[in-house]
């Protein structure tokens, strides 16, 4: 029996849009999470890790990175990792995996890139592990290898990171695999990447997408998982160890139910934790909960998350205002009048709308309305 | 409008309530906590709030201990039709019906529109601020004029009580200078965002430009590896190719070197015998001759060489006796000189007896001759003598031609002797015997001393075998060369090569400096592309910021700019019809004591026309406290007018005049009830101040 550790879409320094300073956090916490999947493939004493491209998010990798990423794998030491570049690493002409020193490239480590041998044996354990990187970003390349008839181990394993071709919004250039490739390939194992879900891809041969070990945007449902395959002649066992520890949760909340600020942030610290990622929409009209400072909110709660954005939604219910129902002798019924007209002619109606209801709440002495940078 | 009916349920302390009203003043009496702010703020909610709202403190104005929220029915009139309005909070019911032709709306934006056109006032603030006096509201006008005019101010500005449009212009100039602001050390927020962004753009630039240098290193360290590749390789088979023609070059050498050999050798051995030939035919030819020793030569020459002296010494001898046979013979005495002395002695010895003449001449005849005789006679004398002398001397010459011939005979005689040696006819034939063998002998030396060179120290047999030798070696070199001989290059040819070969591997250490370079400058290099990220998402961050800044900075500028417009258009427009309504009002208030007000513009405040001063006087100084609060009502009531365009809504008083003496809230009672002609007046109150004045009394229950 052989047991191997599948992973893939680790994307080690991976850029979180939108994230803010939280970006530097997930990307610690990735490592960590790379850190946890090395831990595993020790205490799980398998033979052979499995990566399906993607270690790294970018070619662009600092020496650090580097030396991170070559140090949890030595650490494996006589366990064999087969790693092949993806879509992010690709295995281009100024790829990470070129030129890495010797004196720190694991001796365990096999980069399956030669085009002439695109696969390695295992004497230990009869066994070969086919991969040929993907050489650009994009291709239509299939990236699934070939398995050699001549060449007859007990086990032959295959590394492929692309796209399935099942579904329509499948793209023919994102190293497309279909399922006649895989049924036809032959081989014992069939290891996955690019997906960021776990999904089981076919029965005979067994061929998985592993998924991202961890979950790396919202919505982004079935990552945080690892694979532990164990092989045996005539039967395939697939184990799913999870591994994702960051919740990337997104709320939806209300104002008007909330009559101060600290209602509103003790709804929110209810989801507190060290690895979550959560993202509020405040809808509806603030004003009543006096909430005038979100920044704040997320300030004094920033410790509590691993990362908290509260996007503010909330709809001004002024919106409707209308100046017809407003005498032009007043200020406030001029005022709507001539930020209609104005805003007649404007694109960015949306500004005169704010504008409008500004001038408005000012007027009717919104005392609470407070400059939320002041 | 005048209001009708009010149904509450579950509305604060009011539930199951039903109130109705009437027109003119209606005087509602209730203790304190017996509901009449509870009763306004119904009115208010039921004209204005929208039932479907979540909003906390609506909710929070449903009866204690009930779980639905209120209800609440409004029955009221405007312009002559009968209208009934129903609100549910807690199903978010909503319906207005006309009661004379049964029209029923239960959409939202349809009956506040005909509810606000039946109030003419368009939200509750400005209901607040207008048709509502609150409790104490004069009473905090006591203090100064400064507060009459900023209130009426506000009213004018149409906003809540409280708020100046003059105040809210200040207020957004401040804001927008706060967020403009750009300071030196304390920055302005703009600016600070601004500089962060800037420091975060200049970062990320200098990350990213390392980033693509290191990008560019790699790829080149690619190219470069990939080409020391070919370089190696391309390297090696020029290099074996040189390598090649080396050996073959120097295997020709060695073949040249041999075959040289050879040739010398060879023809080395072909001098050697004719040397030898020469020397054989030499040695013959010397046969012929007799070997003359060279001293019996040198004797032979030296024999000769005297007999040839001592003949020459003879022939001296012979001519000199010749020469002495010749001068004996000279010196002879001839006859005539004998003659010629005998004749002169006779001739003086004839003449001597003569003397005696003495005759002078004959003696001098006789002494002339007697001189001759003298002189001929000794002449005569000397030359006997030399002949003697002559004769002598030829006789000594004949002792040494004996002498002489002694010596030759000696010397003939060995010189004899030696030709009897060789047995040679003649000296002559000695010499040339020795000339001719000696000099055979000479060539025979010089041909050995050659054929000696052509051996060059060897002898013939070892020179012979070295031929043999070399030939064989020539033969395995030649069987050597046969092989490489193709990889032979002309010498031009062979020199490309090479200088080939040296570009390439310099090409190659050039290349390999290269990569040694790039690898050192790609481990030293740090940064990374999590840098990158991390500034990239910090920037994202700041410039949203910004942008949400900024665009707030344009709200608040077309806020301020309208706002400002606003403010001039109502000042401008509404003053003066404010000045009209309240002229009149005040007329009315005053029994026609004060009739023209006017404002100035910009400051707001205002001025009174007295007729006793005859002049436009500051009524705070001019005026009783009285007056002035007939002004302010007079004021607000123009201004009710004004906003609600001959609409009418209800006027809501709540204990307006609380703190009144007893003449300033009869004078106000008056213009009330004056007023209560026009407007439904709602006056909420707890004492009894009111009492008798009111067109309807309504007792709120304890």
């Amino acid at each position: 029996m052989v047991k191997i550790l599948h992973t893939a879409d680790i994307h080690l320094g991976a850029k979180f849009s939108g994230l803010g300073r939280g970006g530097d956090r997930l990307r610690a916490h990735l490592k960590k999470t790379f850190m946890r999947i090395i831990d595993l493939a020790l205490e799980g004493k398998v033979d052979l890790l499995l990566i399906a491209g993607d270690l790294f998010n970018s070619n662009q990798v600092s020496k650090t990175s580097l030396g991170f990423a070559l140090g949890e794998i030595s650490r494996l030491g006589k366990i064999n990792v087969c790693l092949i570049p993806g879509t992010h690493d690709c295995y281009d002409s100024y790829s990470v995996y070129r030129n890495i020193p010797p004196d720190i490239f694991p001796s365990n480590l096999h980069i399956l890139v030669d085009e002439e041998k695109p696969f390695v044996y295992f004497e230990d354990f009869n066994l070969m592990v086919y991969g040929k990187g993907n050489k650009s970003s994009r291709s239509k390349e299939r990236p699934l290898p070939i398995l050699n008839d001549k060449i007859k181990p007990r086990y032959n394993i295959a590394l492929a990171h692309g796209s399935l071709q099942v579904l329509s919004k499948s793209q023919e250039d994102d190293h497309p695999i279909t399922p006649d490739d895989i049924e036809k390939s032959g081989f014992d194992y069939i290891a996955l990447g690019h997906w960021h879900s776990l999904q089981e891809v076919c029965e005979k041969p067994r061929a998985f997408y592993s998924g991202s070990p961890e979950q790396l945007k919202f919505g982004e449902k079935g990552a945080g998982n690892i694979l532990i395959v164990e092989l045996e002649d005539n039967y395939t066992k697939v184990e799913r160890i999870r591994t994702g520890e960051l919740k990337w949760e997104e709320i939806e909340l209300s104002a008007e139910k909330f009559r101060n600020p600290s209602e509103i942030l003790r709804e929110i610290e209810k989801h507190k934790g060290e690895n979550n990622i959560l993202r509020v929409n405040l809808k509806g009209d603030k004003r009543i909960s006096g909430i005038d400072n979100l920044s704040e909110i997320e300030e004094i709660l920033a410790d509590h998350f691993l990362y908290l954005e509260i996007v503010d939604q909330t709809q001004n219910y002024l919106e409707e205002l209308c100046s017809k129902k407003f005498p032009s002798h007043t200020v406030a019924g001029q005022f709507l009048r001539i930020i209609e007209e104005r805003a007649a002619e404007e694109k960015d109606k949306g500004k005169y709308q704010e504008a409008k209801a500004l001038g408005y709440l000012l007027l009717s002495g919104e005392k609470d309305f407070k400059d939320e940078n002041r | 409008m005048k209001i009708d009916k009010l149904n509450l349920k579950r509305f604060g302390k009011l539930d199951k309530f039903e109130l109705g009203f009437d027109q003119g003043i209606n005087l509602i009496k209730g203790d304190n906590e017996a509901g009449k702010s509870t009763l306004v703020e119904a009115l208010t909610c039921a004209l204005y709030d929208d039932p479907r709202s979540q909003r906390k403190e609506l909710k929070e104005k449903t009866s204690w201990g009930f779980q639905k929220d209120f209800e609440m029915k409004l029955d009221f009139e405007a312009e002559g039709q009968s209208f009934s309005l129903e609100k549910n909070f807690d199903n978010g019911f909503l319906r207005l019906s006309k009661k004379s032709t049964g029209e029923n709306w239960e959409e939202r934006n349809k009956v506040e529109d005909i509810v606000n056109q039946s109030i003419g006032i368009p939200s509750k603030e400005f209901f607040y601020a207008t048709a509502c006096v609150q409790q104490d509201e004069m009473t905090r006008l006591d203090s100064s004029i400064e507060a009459i005019k900023d209130k009426l101010e506000s009213l004018v500005t149409g906003g809540e009580d409280k708020v100046k449009a003059s105040t809210v212009i200040e207020d957004l100039k401040e804001r927008l200078q706060e967020l403009k602001k750009i300071g030196t050390r304390n920055l302005g927020v703009i600016q600070k965002l601004q500089k962060d962004r800037d420091e975060l753009i200049y970062e990320l630039d200098k990350v990213r430009n390392q980033n693509n240098k290191i990008k560019e290193s790699r790829s080149q360290l690619t190219e470069i590896l990939s080409n020391l590749k070919k370089d190696k390789s391309q390297v090696e088979i020029k290099k074996e190719l040189l390598e090649k023609a080396e050996q073959a070059a120097r295997l020709e050498e060695k073949q040249r070197e041999f075959e040289e050999r050879f040739h010398d050798l060879s023809s080395r051995i072909k001098q050697t015998q004719q040397s030898e030939r020469a020397v054989r035919k030499l040695r013959e030819e010397s046969t012929k001759y007799i070997a003359v020793n060279k001293e019996d030569k040198d004797k032979v020459d030296e024999l000769e060489a005297k007999l040839k002296f001592l003949e020459e010494k003879r022939l001296g001898l012979v001519k000199e006796e010749e020469e002495l046979k010749n001068v004996i013979i000279a010196c002879s005495p001839s006859k005539s000189l004998k003659i010629f002395t005998l004749s002169s002695f006779f001739l003086s010895l004839l003449l001597l007896p003569f003397a005696i003449f003495l005759k002078p001449l004959l003696w001098a005849g006789i002494a002339l001759s007697f001189a001759l005789f003298i002189l001929l006679g000794f002449r005569l004398y000397t030359r006997k003598n030399e002949k003697h002398f002559y004769l002598r001397q030829i006789e000594q010459k004949k002792i040494r031609f004996q002498e002489l011939d002694k010596d030759t005979y000696e010397l003939t005689g060995c010189l004899k002797n030696i030709l009897k040696k060789y047995d040679l006819v003649s000296s002559q034939v000695l010499r040339e015997n020795y000339e001719h063998y000696r000099n055979i002998e000479r060539e025979i030396k010089n041909e050995l001393s050659r054929y000696e060179g052509w051996l060059g120290g060897r002898n013939a047999r070892e020179m012979e075998n070295e031929l043999k030798e070399v030939t064989k070696e020539l033969a395995l070199w030649d069987e050597k060369a046969k092989d490489i001989e193709r990889y032979l290059l002309k010498r031009e040819d062979f020199l490309g090569l090479q200088k080939e070969v040296r570009d390439l591997e310099e090409n190659k250490r050039s290349l390999e400096d290269k990569s040694i370079a790039l690898k050192k400058e790609l481990e030293m290099a740090e940064s990374g592309v999590e840098l990158e990220a991390s500034l990239e998402e910090r920037l994202e961050q700041t410039e949203g910021t910004l942008g949400e800044l900024k665009r707030k900075i344009e709200v608040y500028e077309i806020t301020l700019e309208c706002l400002e417009e606003a403010r001039k258009k109502v000042i401008d427009s509404s003053a003066g019809t404010l000045e009209e309504e309240t002229s009149r009002l005040l007329k009315q208030i005053t029994n026609g004591k004060y009739d023209k007000v006017r404002f100035d513009k910009n400051s707001f405040r205002f001025e009174i026309y007295s007729d006793e001063l005859k002049g436009w006087v500051d009524p705070q100084r001019n005026l009783s406290r009285g007056t002035l609060d007939q002004i302010y009502l007079a004021c607000r009531i123009a201004l009710l007018n004004l906003i609600s365009e001959d609409k009418k809504p209800v006027v809501i008083m709540d204990d307006p005049f609380v703190t009144f003496d007893k003449h300033r809230r009869e004078n106000a009672l008056k213009l009330l009830k004056t007023l209560s002609k026009k407007y439904q007046i709602l006056l909420l109150t707890c004492h009894d101040f009111y009492d008798g004045y009111e067109d309807r009394l309504i007792e709120l229950p304890e």
